[in-house]
């Protein structure tokens, strides 16, 4: 098993002629993803790498099986698209989109939540489990198969810790980036929560960042449910205060969300706080050892 | 987009709020724009200005004409004052706060106070009970039970304007694509409910305003001493900091990861560039541009790249193109890896640079020549 994805997942793309669509479906594939089918209004009838792609999802639907969803269009038209791909019953949504509209992000995830759709982002490179499949932009070559759930907001941070771990033989059981913020459908607690109950994971890893609650309210979580060890680096322990840093929630106002607040809140949970991807890697190492 | 208040105000009569009369000066000596009394209040970028002595009675010329000229060239908290706003004196017989928010919540939020007038992080913080917050379905909006709840919470008698003023403020939030709209205090005068402050932030990827933001940039070009920020076309996000080592970085978590282990290495930096979004050569050139031209005294700059979205090929040709067009002498360390990383490291070493593959080397390498030099 797995998180969120597995061999059997079946992938639909809207957005599939775009520059990134087209460039992520090729990636996808290559990673042994099976996506049936692509959507951008149209361009029906056309293909790429061999997906056929239609002109809206209905009519994929009706052509196809999928359960996946994974949203490569413009800012704009997202909360439609991801209107279209939960009317038609997408299970999983990974939205990469950056730039929507925060009264739009607030929109799809309440209709999400409403149908019963897991949308992951907005802005996000989505999940990976790797040397099986991936529905999002996790590049491969950063990623191997082991005992390890890594969920990161910045997709760029958790291929760097991807990476780290891979090249000195840690492997992972899923990488989940869930998007910069301030709002998320689904939230580091809720990759920590699967992550729990996935077999397959032995070490969780909670990649955070300053600004917001959510690593606070992941640390609430962990101390009540969770039993497996997990590691954390919060970044942006020197960032300025009241400017943010790239992401729009990685701002600290006030008290609220600074880089101390929630180490203490992450320890206190039992979690160990690491300051660096060696320590990282030094503190992971261990627990797996203890763990055979 | 922050608005200034007389903005906002235009907002609210937009959406048909109740506002008093209100005339916007830019100079201290124009001839006094209503009867006395009214007030003067400093059009300013933060709250706080009636504490700071930016908000004033004028009862006759005299009065008018010293507050004028006291009141406009002021700063406030380090915002400059950018014009007047003379407005008709309402006399309120109660005071509330009213604000629909979309920051720092996950979902929009009024926040409702009979202690209006006073900043809300106080009442806050010494008095909680006295502060409702009411969760709005964006599907819903309000409901009839949550009016209900806060009429009850202001205690009024008579709701209905309440329940009139409750829809025009959604209406306001929703159809402007906001991210806050306050109103504090909101007074109550004669059974009439009027906005007397207001404070509107719009979102700046939102449609729907996007219209009345061009507008409103156009109109401060008149403003005194007001100086449209230099918009950046990209999606960079660029923060000057204090140090001799520059950072620029393809992603916001590993930039901000670099931050830490640079300094944990003891440096000091310069700068933090994220790209964004957008990674074309012409973001990546332009991040360059950002960082050297901007701090010409940096020692070293570490460029940390670790491609998903964006290619290799395209950081590469970016940052090459700028240090051949500038001479570029400054010791770079770039991490580059990812999507197209062969191509791009080859584009890398054709143009002389060594590249790096593990971040902690890089950052170490950056360690040993910042100390060396």
């Amino acid at each position: 098993m797995s998180i969120l994805i597995n061999k059997d997942t079946r992938v639909l793309v809207q957005g599939i002629t775009g520059k990134s669509g087209s460039l992520q479906t090729k990636a996808m594939l290559d990673a042994g993803t099976n996506i049936v089918a692509g959507v951008t209004p149209g361009k029906g009838g056309q293909e790429v790498f061999g997906v056929p792609v239609y002109n809206y999802v209905a009519e994929a639907k009706r052509a196809h099986d999928f359960d996946a969803v994974i949203c490569f269009v413009p800012p704009k038209v997202a909360k439609d698209s991801c209107f279209e791909a939960i009317d038609a019953g997408a299970k999983l949504l990974v939205l990469t989109t950056e730039e929507i509209p925060m009264q739009d992000v607030v929109e799809i995830i309440a209709y999400a939540k409403a149908h019963g759709t897991t949308l992951i982002g907005p802005g996000c490179a989505g999940v990976i489990v790797p040397e099986v499949c991936k529905v999002g932009a996790h590049p491969v070559r950063f990623f191997r198969k082991g005992k390890v759930g890594i969920v990161s907001k910045s997709g760029a941070l958790s291929y760097e810790i991807g990476k780290t771990l891979s090249d000195r033989g840690i492997g992972q059981s899923a990488v989940v980036a869930i998007g910069g913020g301030p709002i998320w459908g689904f939230t580091q607690r809720d990759a920590i929560a699967l992550y729990e109950k996935d077999p397959d994971t032995e070490v969780i890893v909670l990649l955070g960042e300053i600004g917001g609650g959510s690593e606070e309210a992941a640390a609430a979580y962990i101390k009540a449910n969770v039993t497996k060890p997990v590691v954390s680096l919060i970044v942006g322990r020197n960032a300025p205060a009241g400017k943010s840093l790239g992401h729009a929630g990685a701002i600290v106002s006030g008290n609220v969300g600074t880089a101390a607040t929630k180490i203490a809140a992450l320890q206190d949970a039992g979690v160990y706080v690491v300051k660096s991807p060696m320590e990282l890697v030094e503190q992971i190492s261990k627990l797996l050892k203890k763990g055979e | 987009m922050n608005l200034f208040e007389y903005e906002g105000k235009q907002m609210m009569n937009l959406f048909h709020i109740p506002v008093p009369e209100s005339h916007l000066l830019v100079t201290a000596e124009e001839p006094a724009p209503m009867d006395y009394p009214f007030v003067l209040k400093a059009q300013v970028m933060t709250g706080g200005r009636g504490k700071a002595g930016g908000v004033k009675v004028c009862r006759d010329d005299a009065e008018y004409r010293q507050y004028a000229r006291q009141i406009l060239p002021m700063e406030i908290k380090g915002h400059s004052v950018h014009g007047l706003l003379a407005e008709k004196m309402v006399k309120a017989e109660r005071e509330f706060y009213l604000s629909i928010t979309l920051q720092g919540v996950a979902v929009p939020t009024l926040i409702v106070s009979a202690m209006g007038g006073m900043d809300i992080e106080q009442v806050s913080r010494e008095h909680p009970e006295e502060i409702l917050k009411i969760e709005i379905d964006p599907f819903t909006r309000l409901k009839a039970y949550q009016k209900k709840l806060i009429a009850n919470h202001l205690g009024l008698s008579d709701a209905q304007p309440l329940y009139e003023l409750l829809d025009k403020l959604q209406n306001a939030f929703f159809d402007s694509g906001a991210l806050l709209v306050e109103i504090n205090p909101l007074g109550l005068v004669a059974g009439k409910l009027v906005a007397m402050d207001s404070k509107f932030v719009l979102d700046d990827h939102a449609s729907s305003s996007a219209a009345m933001r061009a507008q409103f940039e156009e109109k401060r070009v008149g403003l005194y001493r007001y100086h449209a920020p230099e918009a950046e076309k990209t999606t960079i996000t660029y923060v000057p900091l204090e140090g001799n080592v520059g950072l620029i970085s393809d992603g916001a978590g590993t930039g901000m990861l670099t931050l830490d282990l640079l300094r944990d290495a003891g440096l000091s930096v310069a700068s933090f560039c994220e790209l964004g979004g957008m990674t074309t050569p012409e973001v990546m050139y332009r991040a360059m541009e950002l960082t050297l031209e901007n701090h010409p005294g940096i020692k070293a700059l570490i460029v940390v790249l670790i491609g998903g979205f964006n290619r290799m090929d395209n950081m590469a040709a970016g940052l090459t193109a700028y240090c051949r067009e500038h001479q570029v002498k400054l010791p770079i360390f770039c991490r580059m890896c990812g999507t197209m990383q062969e191509e791009g490291i080859r584009i890398m070493e054709e143009n002389g640079f060594v590249t790096f593959q593990d971040l902690t080397q890089t950052v170490e390498a950056v360690a040993e020549a910042v100390k060396e030099g």
